[in-house]
């Protein structure tokens, strides 16, 4: 799998694709997506200078960052676009929705976008209720404190151990989505299993009701810690799609009682067998199963579903 | 009807090929006869002769239509037509049956000969109506040359680099350009066989692509491969170099529907009324490699019809290119958001598309219409 599409609504807001010499249509209710693409005569700050003059700015209650470089690769430096966020921050005073690299894999690979210390960002922006981030080179949330923060996902072909333990030592006491596309070391994931284990007792993120650790070539052990976990108590949503999750994995899930009592648990795009998956749809829960890949005969590897 | 008036055509191509059937299919529906078929293996080998088949009197007196289909997919007549080009270098040995990628220079030079042989013929034939002129189809199925004529003709088009031959040339001319993802393609490949999706950035790589090394030989692939290191780009890129590389840069494609986009839009007589959604999950959306058809209707309605008639009229381009010529298939990609297009290649026996329709009728019936008017 790859990212295929941009953003067609983030935050219950829908997203539109906005150039200079457009106006801001509905700013209460959609979201600017505001990108360059190769070979544009403009950059992706003198494009969101030419945002922030228009008339309904200050009502805008969304942003959609896309390329904010115009050729693709690893190289880009996305410091401009994050100096020019903060500095922004008095004229967007109702901003509660921030998506950083919305950028497809026809634009550039998610293993090789650019990314940063994003921190900056959210010290200019305590009020931010649903924050999105894709790529994981480079990339630091800092000492995440959101006060409002309802949704946190960062999607990537790998996360550090660095980023991992950060978000595991934040301080989001309204966050109730959480989505980790953990990744594989051969795009950049560094983080273990264990780099989770703060948010197992369910007492960082009090309000948490939807959490995917997703992606994770690690994704047996992940089940296995998460199948017995307090966390689970307070959850609607366990999510452990996308990543190598096998009979293995799958087997602590369909013998948890606390799997049991979730509304949904997501393992689309996993490597179950045609038995483990009529284990898992036997549950009393609502179980997503669809797109179970399949191993090739005299092939021993499996993949994440995210990578590149 | 009397025999004067009777529609007659001669179809030259593999005769139990998918595509022969679906022509005569389309005979069928609209009650016409039946088109004679005639096997290119038949023409080179002398059993059958062009002009002998030609029935002057048939359709109102202007004479067979003469049509040329793919000689693809038919394994002993593409061996034929790499026999008669093997001259042009390139092994005539290939395992075809079994994916091998054949040379395409030996390819491409038996079957310029062999058209060009059947037109000399044909001018000396009695009176007959052709679906294809033979200098176009050969263009067509010369990448460079078709990038070159449509780039003079103003329609957008990729930048393509100069020639290449090896991985190093390509690179250093492609970084020379800044740019940091390209498609390598063969000059004379068709679909996606011998394509390359390349992009780098710092020390990394990756190649997406069709074609398999095994031991020194390469094979076409079903499904999309990924290459990540140098030392294997640099060997497949190295091994597909004396086929003739052309190279462009590699424009990101809009997505729809969650996947990666293009459209193959077939112009039939000036008009861009048969085109259908190609859409992908990597780089590479040709449809036979586990890609699917999009919702046609449903882009047009995203698309607005400024922008719809925008795309219509850059295919329309594309052909006028080729002055002349009744139909083609145009591929054209459109960047995100919409804001740019791409032709990224012409077919000459790009119609094969069933179901596709416009006023009720498909490719072919199309075509015949714009060659003999209403009927």
């Amino acid at each position: 799998m790859t990212i295929n599409q941009h953003l067609s609504e983030f935050a219950g807001l829908e997203v539109t694709s906005w150039e200079p010499g457009q106006s801001l249509s509905n700013p209460a209710s959609t979201v600017p997506r505001v990108a360059v693409e190769y070979d544009d005569a403009q950059s992706w700050t003198s494009k969101f200078r030419v945002l922030l003059e228009l008339p309904g700015v200050a009502d805008l209650q969304g942003l959609v960052v896309g390329m904010s470089d115009t050729e693709a690769g690893t190289d880009g430096n996305p410091q401009e676009m994050i100096e020019a966020l903060v500095a922004a921050h008095a004229q967007l005073p109702k901003l509660r929705a921030l998506f950083i690299n919305d950028i497809t894999s026809e634009e550039n690979e998610i293993s090789w976008i650019p990314n940063d210390d994003l921190s900056p960002i959210f010290a200019a922006y305590p009020g931010l209720e649903h924050l999105g981030i894709r790529g994981g080179n480079g990339l630091s949330v800092g000492r995440l404190v959101l006060p409002e923060l309802r949704s946190l996902v960062i999607q990537a072909g790998g996360l550090s151990r660095e980023l991992v333990r950060e978000v595991m030592s934040a301080e989001l006491p309204k966050l109730e989505h959480l989505e980790l596309y953990l990744g594989t070391e051969d795009y950049g994931a560094t983080c273990t299993p264990e780099d989770l284990s703060p948010i197992l007792d369910g007492k960082l993120f009090p309000a948490l009701k939807y959490l995917g650790l997703k992606n994770s070539e690690h994704q047996d052990a992940i089940a296995q810690i998460v199948a017995q976990a307090p966390v689970l108590e307070g959850l609607e949503t366990l999510d452990l799609s996308m990543g190598i999750l096998t009979d293995e994995g799958a087997q602590a899930l369909v013998t948890s009682p606390l799997v049991a009592k979730l509304k949904k648990l997501d393992v689309s795009q996993s490597w179950c067998s045609d038995e483990m998956v009529a284990k898992l749809k036997a549950l009393p829960t609502e179980v997503d199963a669809s797109e179970q890949q399949e191993q090739e005969e005299g092939d021993d590897w499996r993949y994440v579903s995210l990578g590149e | 009807m009397n025999r004067a008036d009777s529609p007659d055509i001669l179809l030259v191509a593999p005769p139990e090929g998918r595509r022969a059937r679906a022509f005569q299919d389309t005979l069928q529906a609209l009650c016409w006869p039946p088109a004679r078929v005639v096997p290119y293996l038949d023409l080179m080998e002398g059993r059958a002769h062009l002009p002998a088949l030609i029935r002057p009197d048939s359709n109102g007196g202007r004479g067979t239509v003469v049509r040329f289909d793919s000689p693809g997919e038919d394994v002993a007549t593409e061996l034929a037509l790499i026999r008669r080009g093997s001259s042009a270098g390139g092994d005539a040995s290939a395992d075809l049956a079994a994916g091998e990628l054949p040379s395409t220079l030996a390819w491409y030079a038996g079957f310029a000969e062999t058209l060009r042989g059947l037109d000399a013929e044909l001018q000396q034939a009695p009176s007959h109506l052709r679906m294809q002129r033979t200098e176009h189809v050969l263009m067509m199925f010369d990448k460079p040359a078709t990038h070159a004529r449509l780039q003079a003709a103003g329609v957008p088009v990729p930048e393509a680099l100069p020639p290449v031959t090896s991985c190093e040339e390509l690179l250093s001319a492609a970084r020379g350009r800044g740019w940091s993802r390209v498609f390598v393609k063969l000059a004379y490949g068709s679909s996606a066989s011998g394509a390359v999706a390349l992009e780098w950035s710092g020390e990394r790589v990756q190649a997406t692509t069709t074609v398999r090394q095994e031991g020194g030989r390469l094979f076409n692939s079903r499904k999309l491969l990924k290459l990540t290191s140098w030392p294997e780009v640099d060997s497949l890129i190295g091994a597909l170099a004396p086929q003739r590389l052309h190279v462009e840069r590699w424009l990101p494609k809009a997505s729809f529907a969650g996947r990666a986009m293009d459209l193959r839009v077939v112009v039939i007589g000036g008009r861009a009324d048969h085109a259908l959604v190609r859409l992908g999950r990597g780089p590479i959306t040709n449809l036979h490699l586990g890609n699917e058809r999009g919702d046609m209707g449903a882009l047009r309605a995203e698309l607005r019809s400024e922008r719809w008639q925008a795309v219509q009229q850059t295919c329309i381009a594309t052909l006028a290119a080729f002055p002349g010529a009744l139909y083609g298939g145009v591929d054209v990609m459109l960047t995100p958001g919409w804001r740019r297009m791409a032709v990224l290649e012409v077919n000459a026996f790009g119609d094969y598309h069933r179901g596709v329709l416009s006023n009720g009728l498909d490719t072919y019936a199309a075509e015949l219409r714009a060659l003999l008017g209403a009927g």
